[in-house]
Order: structure tokens, then sequence, then C-alpha cells
């Protein structure tokens, strides 16, 4: 009944191995469709170990290119993809290591009037951005099309991640808004450890895995946060609050939301 | 002195102390956009300066973590949202036109 190939069961061994996991596991992996926003630190390490996995079919948003100062930590890209589109890029690499994987490109950001067209075609979404407009769009996106999410943060030294699935606490449930432009810094102004994007990305990939088979308890309802200075990890439990702006009882968030960006003090 | 649990640790406070005077002596880099949790419930950010904190509370802070944003990528969405750049911070808009402030609303 699962049609594997004698070279797919050699890929897939590890996998199958697992008890947990074993051929029916692997199969749940290979019919699973899901969506990588952001093809940049965190969506590098995410779509590489997904597309590893065998997960049938990965989409990619992104409408950026390649910058030299980005593979310091998009280990997706590598030096002679500089200046190529980042979906083209992560869609090569993807190919190199699973030619199994179906990839779906877009090549645009992700906005109020196309969030929704998007996601609704994908399993389970995993939030690679790096920024707050999109973080909350992916969430209220989400929440609204009742599609379960990864939610990844990055910034120096530390990561933030949860999982979401409907029913449980959302982005908004724990920050009701985002924060000003300019407000908090970003990587590109404050800096990051680019090892800190790999940490924080396979634990969203692992997330992604673990929805997809089934296996484990999911990051719902909890906010992990990691120090890599110290190596300090922490899970805060955190619940669904009936006063969340899209979740809770009389939601005030009943659209999409493009919110603006803190773009003006890099453009200096 | 009272024992609070902050972040996992912890913490002699004095009592009574209230969840902004626990923000201010916990030196929150950004307090007005903290979140704040205390016994896993969240606390509205007008309550801050009012509910009391007691004996063996379990305060949670969490902070907003973004990623590394590039340019070209603001570029881009000003471009979409016909966003003028100006100095400085500025006020958000909603694509329907309709002008959305992100600075009075609350951050909790
Ligand atoms: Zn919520």
């Amino acid at each position: 009944m699962f049609d594997f190939t004698e070279e797919e069961l050699n890929r897939y061994s590890r996998h199958i191995l697992l008890q947990d996991v074993g051929v029916e596991g692997q199969e749940r992996i290979r019919e699973g469709k899901v969506l990588v926003i952001g093809a940049g630190g965190l969506g590098a390490p995410v779509a590489m170990y997904l597309a590893a996995a065998g997960v049938g079919t990965i989409g990619i948003v992104d409408g950026d290119v390649v910058d030299l100062s980005n593979l310091q930590r998009q280990i997706i890209h590598t030096t002679p993809d500089v200046d190529k589109w980042k979906v083209e890029s992560a869609k090569e690499t993807i190919n190199a290591i699973n030619p199994h994987v179906k990839v779906e490109t877009y090549r645009e950001f992700l906005m109020a009037d196309n969030a929704l067209d998007i996601v609704k075609e994908y399993d389970f979404v995993v939030d690679g951005t790096d920024n707050f407009p999109v973080k909350f769009l992916i969430n209220d996106a989400c929440v609204m099309a009742g599609k379960p999410f990864s939610h990844g943060g990055i910034l120096r030294f530390e990561g933030q991640t949860f999982t979401h699935v409907p029913g449980t606490a959302c982005y908004r449930c724990m920050f009701k808004t985002p924060p000003p432009p300019g407000a908090v810094p970003t990587c590109s102004q404050a800096g990051v450890l680019g090892a800190i994007a790999g940490m924080l990305g396979t634990i969203q990939a692992a997330e992604t895995l673990k929805y997809l088979t089934g296996v484990g308890e999911l990051l719902t309802n909890k906010l992990l946060t990691f120090n890599a200075k110290t190596m300090d990890f922490r899970k805060i439990n955190v619940k669904k609050t009936d006063k969340c702006p899209i979740c809770g009882t009389n939601p005030t968030v009943t659209e999409l939301i493009d919110y603006e960006q803190a773009a003006c003090d890099l453009h200096q | 002195m009272a024992k609070l649990i902050v972040n996992g640790d912890d913490q002699e406070v004095q009592l009574p102390a209230t969840v902004a005077d626990l923000i201010k002596q916990n030196n929150v880099a950004q307090p007005d956009m903290v979140s704040v949790q205390v016994n896993e419930e969240f606390v509205d950010r007008e309550d801050f300066d009012t509910l009391q904190l007691n004996e063996g509370d379990t305060v949670d802070f969490l902070y907003f973590m973004g990623g590394g944003q590039d340019k070209e990528s603001i570029e881009y969405r000003f471009g979409r949202l016909g966003v003028q750049c100006s100095a400085g911070r500025s006020r958000g808009t909603k694509t329907n036109g309709q002008t959305f402030s992100t600075k009075e609303d609350s951050y909790v």
C-alpha cells in the first residue's frame, strides 16, 4: 500500500527505522504540503531539512534576491547564487538535496492581498520571516484559514518559537499588535549570530515533521525561548486568551492588514 | 521581602509592588513593548500600574523578536504599499487607505 521505491526506502531508512515514524510516518511526510515563508536565515534550514526529510510539496515565498551579506546564515544559498532570486536559488538546492520534492515558488512577498490564497494550499506554514508586519500577517492569515503554523524569531544571540494549531494560543494572544516601526531592532540593525538561525530553524523543521507525522507534543501553548550565550532554554506556558484581537471572543481584527515597516532608518 | 518567580528564577521583591514596579526593578529595556504574564495569565497594559503582586507569583516577561529584515524587501513592500518614506517613525496604513495608528495601541 505504500509505494516507496527501493531508492526511497534507502533514502529515508533512518526515518523508517524510528518506531514513531516508520513507513506510515514517512508516507505522511511525503503527502505533506508545507509553505515556508521567507528563504532567509530561518527558511533556509527549514526548507533544507524538510526537503531531505522527503516532504512531498514545499512552497517557498520570497520576493528578494540573494545578497552577499545573506550567506553568513542563509545556507540554502551559495556564493554563485548572489543576485539570483532567492526562490530560484532555494529551489535548486532543494532539488539537489532531494529530487522527489515538488517545489512551488512564489517570487513575491506575502501581503494582505495574496496571503490567504497562498496559505490555503498548504497543510502547515512556517514563518521564516524577519519582520513584524509579516509575522502578524502570517498569524492572522493562518488563524483565519484554520492553518497550523510555526512561528520563529531571532535577534543577536536569542531565539523564540511556538507552534500554533487551531484552538491554541496565537501570536496576538501574546503580543496584541506589532511594535511601532523602528522600535524593535532587526538583525540588519542589531546583527545575529548565523548559527542561531540554524538552531531555531531546525526546531521549526522538527515541529513541522512532528505535526505531519503526529509524533510527540508540539510547542502549542508554549513559547520556547533560548539564549545562545548561556545556552539557557526555557518554555513559557502561554494561554489562548479571550481578549485576543483575532482569536478571542470579540475579535477586532477581521481582515488582513499590511502594517507599515520600519524602513526609513535603513535608507540612510 | 517576598519571593516571586520572574522569568523562571527566584527573585526577592519588596511588597507592595505592582507589575509596573517589577518592570522597573528588572530594568526591562522597552517597558512599553513587553508582554507580561502573572501566574500564566496575560495582564492588560492598562493594569500594569495597578495590579499588585503577591508572594509566590510567577511573572514572565515576553519580548518581541523579529529577525533580519533585508533592505530590499523593505523597499519592495513600501513600493507595493505606496508608502512614502519620511524621516523617523511614521504611521501605518491599511491597504484600504485608512490611516492606522500603531503608536497609540498597547502592546500586550
Ligand atoms: Zn490569539
